[in-house]
């Protein structure tokens, strides 16, 4: 122990490495390095290097490759480089590295660390104190002199978010010593069911533990001969399929690896480590948070972690860096104190709101973060997205799932599927669907980039791009107006309008792997090709059903199942058919037996359990049945009969200001279209409904006036002109009686 | 009303840094560390900050406040120990007025303006005020300059003196409390008690040192410190340790005597801010009506009343509730941890703090009398 103790008083230094030599982040990462990306709004870099501080490290030095000169300068600009702060920050460039191997040889070159330090692959986060597993890893050198690195890894069943779906690690670990004696990855692609173990493993020990439910947190404790190691393998690349499976297998290097597992138990670090030094034993496992954003998956399951508070004291109303204040309230929404609300938005739970962020009436949030300045506009949906600063979303636009880079603008009416990533400055819309796991970006990939070996190529060329300065992303930059920048760049360039829109500003980013084919829709028609669907496991909202694999995930799938309606009504026609039918037969028999309408709504709400109806299907089915025993002849007063007896029916199926909204579309749709009608009293039947269901409060007038403003900017073949002019009387009546209550909600 | 925004020297930002981020690391977690280190982080303020007059003294303290609250929303302690320094302060300036009105009346033999009316109870100066100390100043005698650099050395002096004399008495608060306890802890008497305080811990040691009794320590899941204070406490041989699962308060309360609760801090209404589980037994002894009280130094009275209560909790990680392995649950199940519990004044019989018991009622009193009208200034610090 006294040795120990001495060996403390070394200075504990850390390497991270800043780079991943992949392009899992593209085109995000595009402008900036990628540990400059927000994570809950604060850029990466900062958790793992508060993780540092946190731990007693006194030097930490980030190894940097593209974009090395912005990650310096906002180094330089904060507060780790003030003088007060224990840690020094510095930051190293390796232009020449292509691979981690080749950063690490670069690392040994110019750092002469001759104690034990602390190696991130990767951005990392935790909340464990890294000085105790390096005391428990100097201890337990002291009985075995080969031992070089200790990995530490965090339990998660398979089901788990932040299970890696790409590789299906297996650990071979000897209880009791924790020594890792052999390592198998395998690829859910490949659909592998079982595994091989050496015959040496079960030689040369009496117990084996097989665990396959452990993920690699990219942190570890290496000794300094790690660094050599890489210097005299130079065809060591990746850190764990060349030199963790290199000192494993290899007999004549006789180096030992051993794994330190955080355990979802109640052991707290202080017990754990208390043993440790009691018992002499070599890792003893504790509970504990400890994860790296290798890809955008891990982006998302990290986001959500801390935002569900795994990660405490790292949480995003604790901030490690100054500047941003969140305060915490029900359902883990976390609000900075200038954010805008409008009265009839939804911001429903596991959501991050930046500052100055405005949502505006009938959107609806949830286990999104949002960035700063963020616009989100009336009626639309963000669900599982991450929204950097100064997105802004226009109005009925859906995001799913996806990442949104800065100052990305999303015009009207737009959806975006899952898992796409969309890069700094791009515009997309309006009108159009973007599909699943579409990557677009600012500037188009270059051709050259198709071989296999694009790495380097691609990444001297971002830095070639730094150096040239992208014009075109400075001309939006320095115009805030859309709109007006997008005429102007129209003459210039010729963007995919396929693919991002009439008015879009970008390019489809395609993978290196599938450059050439272009569009990303063709992923489906080419579901052989093993490495797109790799890529696609590592991006945020893939399951392992998109790599064509039999088992699915709840979670997703039932995602799938309430907004996928396009998909669905296709497959099910027949039994849409069908409900129709039968409603118009239920409503039918109700008016022609005067059954009173509770008797009706009962039998309306079994047939929605029958026919598993969402409540807006339900909804529209309704309203048009029921708007179809208006009598035209004497409609006046046939409207307000039939409306008043069947109101209550209606009213089931009106929750929020969205389905009110909603509901004023159906009846504008009911008389535009309906052959019934005759063109003279289509106007007329409309003003009068709309009248109506005001009245009987199934509407309420803040509706009205957001339908009739949002379907003035429609073309004539979604809105009849000649409805709308005859509302407009209406919806001038209601404003001016509205105008106190909207200037309570403005004051809010 | 906001003041207007001081520069603070880069001396005291880094000092000030330094301790947002020991305390956002939880370096410092025991209640009476975060008070003590809060007083000397103001030490350092007020001697390395540069002031003439009381007014800029008053300003530089609010501007750190609302540094240091905006960074820690949830910390109470700050806000406390901000608002008694601020009372000192100004009692101390009222002091020096005191000194100064007296040598100039000797000196000049001139009737002077009545000063005026002061005490510790009846607060004599407004914020907006401009003080004595700054009205001497402003009168541009040059004959008297320095005297009056003298005094402003001597004030200092004097403030700094009294901040010392608060550390010391922040540093004996436990001790202190620990005097009343052969009032509330009687021969053979079944005491309950929650968690882990020093507070208590120490009122315990003490009646043990004189009379023998039973404690039962309820273990407070998920972080199990009622263990520790068990472990404390069975050092003394007069007491007759048990711990407790927190499911068998219920159970036991009516065997218990006394509840005796330490807490994180009280609120002007007499709730409590107490660890989690605080509530639970509160509820229980008031079922039972077993009499519950609290030792809380004066240091934890807040000037703030619990409008929200959430706003002063703190949520730790869910994992020593559900484990973090377990996939399908953590996908799809929110798990909610705090820190604290809410424990509503109806629940707390007695507050029990270096003077002696008080009933939650009287707490206005205290109030008044530890913070005087600089409970306003709280509101100044906490909304800028």
């Amino acid at each position: 122990m006294n040795l120990a103790k001495e060996e403390d008083k070394v200075e504990l230094k850390a390497i991270v490495l800043a780079d991943s030599f992949d392009e899992l982040f593209q085109p995000l990462s595009l402008n900036k390095p990628r540990c400059l990306l927000p994570l809950c709004n604060v850029p990466m870099i900062e958790y793992t290097l508060e993780v540092l501080a946190l731990s007693g490290v006194v030097e930490t030095i980030i190894l940097c490759k593209a974009h090395a000169d912005k990650l310096v300068q906002y180094i330089k600009q904060s507060q780790w480089t003030r003088g007060h702060m224990q840690m020094k920050v510095v930051v190293r460039t390796v232009r020449q590295a292509t691979t981690i191997g080749d950063a690490l040889r670069a690392a040994d070159e110019f750092s002469a660390t001759i104690s034990d330090f602390i190696l991130c692959t990767g951005i990392v986060m935790s909340n464990i104190n890294l000085s105790r597993l390096v005391a428990a890893h100097r201890a337990n050198k002291k009985r075995d002199p080969n031992h070089i690195m200790t990995m530490l890894l965090q339990e998660a069943t398979g089901s788990h978010r932040r299970h890696d779906l790409c590789d299906e690690s297996v650990y071979f670990i000897e209880p009791g010593t924790s020594r890792l004696l052999a390592l198998n990855s395998h690829s859910s692609v490949s659909r592998v069911r079982s595994t091989v173990i050496q015959s040496t493993v079960l030689a040369e020990h009496a117990e084996v533990e097989v665990r396959a439910d452990l993920t690699d947190t990219n942190i570890s404790i290496c000794s300094p001969d790690v660094l050599a190691l890489f210097t005299e393998n130079f065809d060591y690349h990746i850190m764990r399929r060349d030199f963790i499976h290199g000192i494993l297998e290899s007999d004549i290097l006789s180096k030992t690896i051993y794994a330190h597992i955080l355990e979802g138990t109640s052991t707290s670090v202080g017990e754990a480590f208390d043993l440790l030094a009691a018992e002499g034993l070599a890792f003893v496992s504790h509970s504990g948070y400890a994860a790296s954003v290798t890809d955008t998956a891990a982006y998302d399951a990290i986001s959500r972690d801390m935002i569900g508070r795994w990660t405490y004291p790292l949480c995003p109303d604790n901030n490690p860096s100054t500047g941003a204040e969140y305060s915490y309230h029900r359902g883990a929404v976390y609000k900075a104190s200038s954010v805008r609300l409008d009265r009839q938005s939804r911001v429903e739970h596991h959501v991050i709101l930046g500052a100055n962020t405005h949502v505006a009436n009938f959107s609806c949030i949830s286990d999104s973060v949002l960035g700063q300045q963020c616009l989100i506009g009336e009626q639309s949906t963000v669900r599982g997205s991450y929204l950097f600063a100064g997105v802004k979303v226009g109005q009925n636009v859906t995001i799913e799932n996806s990442i949104l880079g800065e100052r990305v603008t999303i015009l009207d009416n737009v959806v975006i599927g899952r898992g796409c990533l969309i890069g700094d400055d791009v515009t997309v819309g309006p009108n159009i669907t973007i599909p699943p796991f579409t990557r677009i970006a600012r500037r188009p990939m270059r051709l050259n980039m198709g071989s296999p070996e694009s790495m380097q190529d691609e990444l001297e060329s971002d830095d070639e791009d730094e150096e040239i300065g992208w014009a075109e992303s400075n001309t939006a930059e320095s115009n805030p107006d859309g709109g007006a920048h997008m005429t102007e760049a129209d003459g210039q360039e010729q963007f995919d309008t396929q693919a991002v829109g009439a008015e879009g500003i970008g390019y489809v980013w395609a993978n290196s792997t599938t450059a050439g084919t272009g569009f990303a829709s063709d992923y489906e028609d080419d579901e052989d090709d093993m490495e797109q669907r790799l890529q696609r496991l590592h991006t945020i909202g893939s399951t392992l059903a998109d790599a064509a694999h039999a088992e699915s995930d709840h979670d997703y799938d039932s995602m799938d199942e309430e907004t996928g309606d396009h998909g669905h009504e296709e497959v099910k026609l027949t039994p849409q058919e069908e409900f129709e039918r039968e409603l118009h037969l239920t409503i039918k028999r109700a008016c022609d037996e005067d059954l009173s309408p509770s008797k009706s709504a009962l039998e309306i709400k079994s047939l929605r359990m029958s026919y598993n109806k969402e409540q807006d299907d339900m909804r529209a089915g309704v309203m048009q049945e029921v708007l179809r025993t208006i009598d035209i002849a004497s409609m006046a007063e046939s409207a307000a009969r039939v409306m008043r007896k069947w109101a209550p029916v209606i009213e089931e199926y009106i929750s929020d200001g969205r389905d009110q909204l909603d509901l004023v579309g159906i009846l504008e749709r009911y008389c535009a279209l309906e052959d019934k009608v005759d063109d003279a009293s289509r106007s007329r039947l409309f003003v009068r409904l709309v009248y109506l269901v005001y009245q009987l409060d199934i509407v309420e007038d803040v509706a009205i006036i957001a339908w009739f403003n949002r379907a003035e900017k429609k073309p004539a073949s979604e809105v009849h002109p000649e409805l709308l002019r005859a509302l407009q009387p209406v919806v001038d009546g209601l404003n001016e009686s509205d105008d106190e209550s909207e200037e309570e909600s403005e004051s809010d | 009303m906001k003041p207007p925004a001081v520069q603070l020297s880069r001396e005291i930002v880094i000092y000030i840094e330094d301790f947002i981020t020991r305390l956002r690391r939880g370096q410092v977690t025991e209640s009476k560390d975060i008070a003590v280190e809060t007083m000397n982080l103001m030490r350092h303020v007020v001697s390395l900050s540069r002031w003439d007059d009381i007014e800029t003294l008053l300003e530089i303290i609010q501007t750190v406040g609302q540094q240091l609250l905006k960074a820690l929303p949830r910390e109470l302690l700050i806000v406390n120990v901000l608002c008694r320094l601020l009372r000192l302060v100004k009692e101390e300036s009222e002091t020096v007025e005191f000194v100064e009105d007296e040598w100039r009346s000797q000196k000049q033999r001139e009737p002077q303006q009545p000063s005026p009316a002061r005490g510790a109870e009846t607060p004599s100066m407004g914020v907006g005020q401009p003080g004595a100390l700054m009205r001497t100043l402003t009168e541009q005698v040059t004959s008297r300059l320095d005297i009056e650099t003298m005094t402003i050395m001597g004030f200092k002096k004097g403030i700094l003196n009294v901040i010392n004399e608060y550390i010391m008495e922040l540093e004996h608060t436990e001790e202190d409390i620990a005097k009343n306890a052969l009032e509330y802890i009687h021969s053979s008497e079944i005491i309950l008690t929650c968690g882990r305080s020093l507070t208590v811990q120490k009122f315990l040691l003490k009646a043990a040192a004189k009379r023998k009794f039973h404690v039962i320590v309820t273990e407070c899941a998920p972080t199990y410190e009622g263990h520790e204070q068990a472990r404390e406490l069975s050092k003394s041989p007069n007491i007759d340790v048990v711990v407790i699962p927190d499911s068998a308060v219920f159970a036991i309360m009516s065997r218990v005597n006394k509840v005796i609760l330490g807490t994180r801090a009280v609120m002007a209404n007499g709730g409590l801010i107490a660890s989690s589980g605080a509530h639970m037994v509160a509820a229980a002894a008031h079922h039972h009506s077993t009499r519950v009280v609290v030792c809380a130094g004066p240091y934890k009275h807040s000037p703030w009343f619990p409008f929200n209560d959430d706003r002063f909790n703190t949520l730790i990680s869910p994992d020593a509730v559900m484990p973090y392995r377990e996939g399908d649950l953590v996908n799809n199940v929110d798990v909610v941890s705090p820190l604290y519990d809410y424990v509503p004044p109806e629940l707390v019989d007695i507050l029990v703090d270096n003077l002696g018991g008080h009933l939650p009622s009287y707490l206005y009193r205290l109030l008044q009398e530890n913070y005087g009208d600089t409970k306003d200034l709280a509101w100044n610090i906490y909304d800028p």
